[in-house]
């Protein structure tokens, strides 16, 4: 099993500290932002900021509840970018993270009509682009490292590891937090599983966790019509094929006749096109 | 010795050249500034006006080619010789025109051939219609070829053409299971979205409904050509034998629309149909003058023989395999993708509009030159 984060959004208290660790590691360029309401800041994911803090808030039963959802690839277990990917350039790699070898990208963007959770983000702004995402910091996870955001995370809200430790985790967080979380892993089941999980303890909709995702695998959608590839031409192939043979036998037939009729002009080249025709 | 016809520009054809060339002007000028500046497109709308008309309407577009080679050498019927002739022409336009237009759109066009030569990823959809795409090429160079070599009298010429002639029923065989392969396959590029596509355009196997508008819609093309180069070339008009076209376009069609309602059904989506909303009525409209208008007329054999209805029943079939794949990219995804409201830019306009009118104008360029295109004519024009 490969590698993967659990974010517990009861521990997260927004600081932000992911988002500068991201850009540092990865180099990412700053980007003109503006204020806005919710203070997420920068408002969206771009091809330049990998991840954000999304605020939410909202008034429950006169209440005001205020949540931060640390959101970034989710690194599925059966990726729908990977699978869609026309030039095999996107990878779920063994050590978990899905990662873009840009040398292959074509720049086609179909990762981005099919990623179910809006993840890969382009350059559109450049003459020759490339498609960006968060990498779980593949290249810090060769080195033996966390990633940036989970080493930075003052609160601890961001936690490292196997998938499957992760996983037991939450699990036990859950059993034992009397009520503190939502009994719900996202990321468990979600897309048929992702390597990012998240904890929270208020109910999903009050999060900015995509909601109504599917738990199938996403990759079967596009697979199960694929895979009936060989039985399409299977019945094209032999139905035009018996076409062909009874039209042959019909025209030789009605040629045959034709020969009786008048006595000539029998076996003449069908094809020699303009000819013959009405 | 050659002979090829002469070509004659009129003012018509010229403004549709002009436009072409504004269209080659402005996609080389894409490749300078970038897709953010020359488009609208964003991260919520990654495919815009060029990938959907320019690509995915394009190709259904030019599927008069493969089934009227199936009509003429599967049905081995000779009486379609000149009628194929036209199609299969216009196919080859469509491909090579859409293959171009693609090169434009993609991020990074030069890599255009790298997912062939370096191959690429077998899940992916995209990546078999590339393949059946790039193949299907060969076939109409193959299929067209007679075209220009009988008007050359060379001994190479001869020799060519009596080569094509002995191979060509395999390759018209080879052509038909591509096109089967990727016009199903545009269909399958959306699936990937499962319920995130709209109720309204959601099929459970949108592959094969894409297949059978495509049929439906390559043959209505094709009844079209007829219609606009009996007017423009004085072509003979077979009214009988697109009539049995016509037929042909309304069972493929038929199979389409029943299909459609019948997962409507199953998967407790009617109720989408009345919601009053823009995309609710846009599917009406679909529905009324992509579906229910051309088969009434295609379902009665004496209106099907009715030169003007059945040419408005191939209207109303291209508007519906056109409005299914433009729906299926915008209004079906408007919501799953973030709702952006994406207008195309005035360059996307130009190029998609320009492009489009270069088929055209081609087209005409080609059936000029190449007389065994239209053969016989009615009268001299």
């Amino acid at each position: 099993m490969g590698k993967g984060m659990l974010i517990d959004l009861t521990k997260c208290m927004g600081c932000r500290g992911c988002q500068v660790a991201c850009k540092q590691w990865n180099n990412l360029q700053a980007v003109p932002t503006e204020f806005n309401a919710e203070f997420t800041n920068p408002p969206v994911r771009s091809a330049y900021t990998w991840t954000t803090i999304d605020f939410l808030i909202t008034e429950v039963d006169g209440k005001t509840v205020s949540t931060f959802t640390k959101q970034q690839c989710m690194h599925c277990e059966h990726p729908a970018c990977e699978s869609v990917c026309i030039a095999a350039a996107i990878k779920k790699t063994k050590a978990g993270p899905v990662t873009i070898d840009y040398d292959k990208c074509i720049g086609c963007r179909y990762c981005q009509v099919a990623c179910p959770f809006g993840v890969p983000k382009y350059q559109f702004d450049k003459a020759t682009p490339k498609m960006q995402k968060c990498t779980m910091c593949a290249d810090r996870i060769e080195a033996g490292m966390e990633t940036a955001c989970a080493a930075t995370c003052p609160s601890g809200a961001i936690k490292f590891g196997e998938r499957a430790d992760l996983l037991k985790m939450a699990r036990e967080r859950i059993a034992k937090g009397n009520g503190k979380y939502i009994d719900h892993i996202y990321g468990e089941e979600e897309a048929g599983g992702t390597a990012v999980l998240y904890l929270s303890g208020v109910p999903l909709d009050l999060t900015k966790l995509k909601q109504g995702v599917t738990e199938e695998e996403v990759p079967n959608f596009t697979w199960k019509a694929m895979r009936q590839l060989p039985a399409l031409l299977g019945v094209v192939g032999l139905s035009s094929l018996g076409l062909m043979a009874y039209s042959s036998r019909r025209n030789a037939v009605a040629a045959a006749e034709e020969g009786a009729r008048s006595g000539a002009g029998a076996g003449k080249h069908p094809s020699k096109g303009g000819k013959h025709h009405d | 010795m050659t002979s090829f016809g002469e070509y004659r520009l009129t003012r018509g054809k010229g403004a549709l050249w002009l436009l072409f060339a504004a269209a080659i002007v402005v996609s080389i000028w894409r490749l300078f500034v970038g897709l953010g500046a020359s488009t609208s497109l964003s991260d919520t709308t990654p495919w815009g006006l060029w990938k959907a008309w320019d690509v995915i309407v394009t190709v259904p577009l030019g599927a008069s080619g493969f089934t009227m080679a199936f009509v003429r050498y599967m049905l081995k019927d000779a009486r379609y010789e000149q009628i194929m002739r036209r199609s299969v022409i216009w196919a080859a336009i469509m491909y090579v025109s859409m293959g171009a237009r693609l090169a434009f759109d993609i991020g990074l066009p030069w890599r255009i051939m790298n997912p062939l030569v370096f191959w690429g990823n077998i899940h992916s959809a995209l990546f078999e219609v590339a393949w059946c795409v790039a193949l299907y090429l060969i076939v109409l160079l193959v299929e067209n070829g007679p075209r220009v070599t009988e008007r050359i009298d060379r001994p190479w010429a001869h020799k060519l053409e009596h080569a094509i002639h002995w191979v060509g029923p395999a390759f018209v065989l080879f052509g038909v299971l591509l096109s089967s392969m990727h016009q199903s396959s545009l269909g399958t590029l959306y699936m990937i979205a499962g319920k995130r596509l709209d109720a309204l355009w959601y099929h459970p196997w949108l592959n094969y409904i894409y297949l059978l508008t495509a049929v439906a819609a390559g043959l209505s093309v094709t009844i079209l050509i007829e219609a606009v180069s009996s007017k423009m070339y004085k072509t003979p008009f077979q009214t009988n034998l697109l009539a049995k076209l016509g037929a042909a376009v309304g069972v493929a069609l038929g199979i389409a629309f029943v299909w459609r309602l019948a997962s409507l059904v199953i998967e407790g989506s009617v109720g989408a149909l009345f919601r009053s909303d823009i995309s609710s009525y846009l599917w009406w409209v679909e529905m009324l003058i992509g579906y229910v208008m051309p088969l009434t007329i295609l379902a009665r054999g004496a209106w099907r023989n009715d030169r003007r209805l059945l040419t408005w029943a191939a209207v109303g079939v291209l508007y519906g395999m056109i409005s299914l794949r433009m729906n299926v990219v915008f209004t079906g995804m408007n919501e799953a993708m973030g709702a952006s409201g994406y207008w195309p830019s005035l360059t996307e306009w130009l190029s998609s509009i320009g492009w489009t009118a270069g088929t055209l104008v081609v087209f005409t360029f080609l059936a000029e030159k190449l007389p065994g295109v239209l053969g016989d004519r009615v009268k001299k024009v």
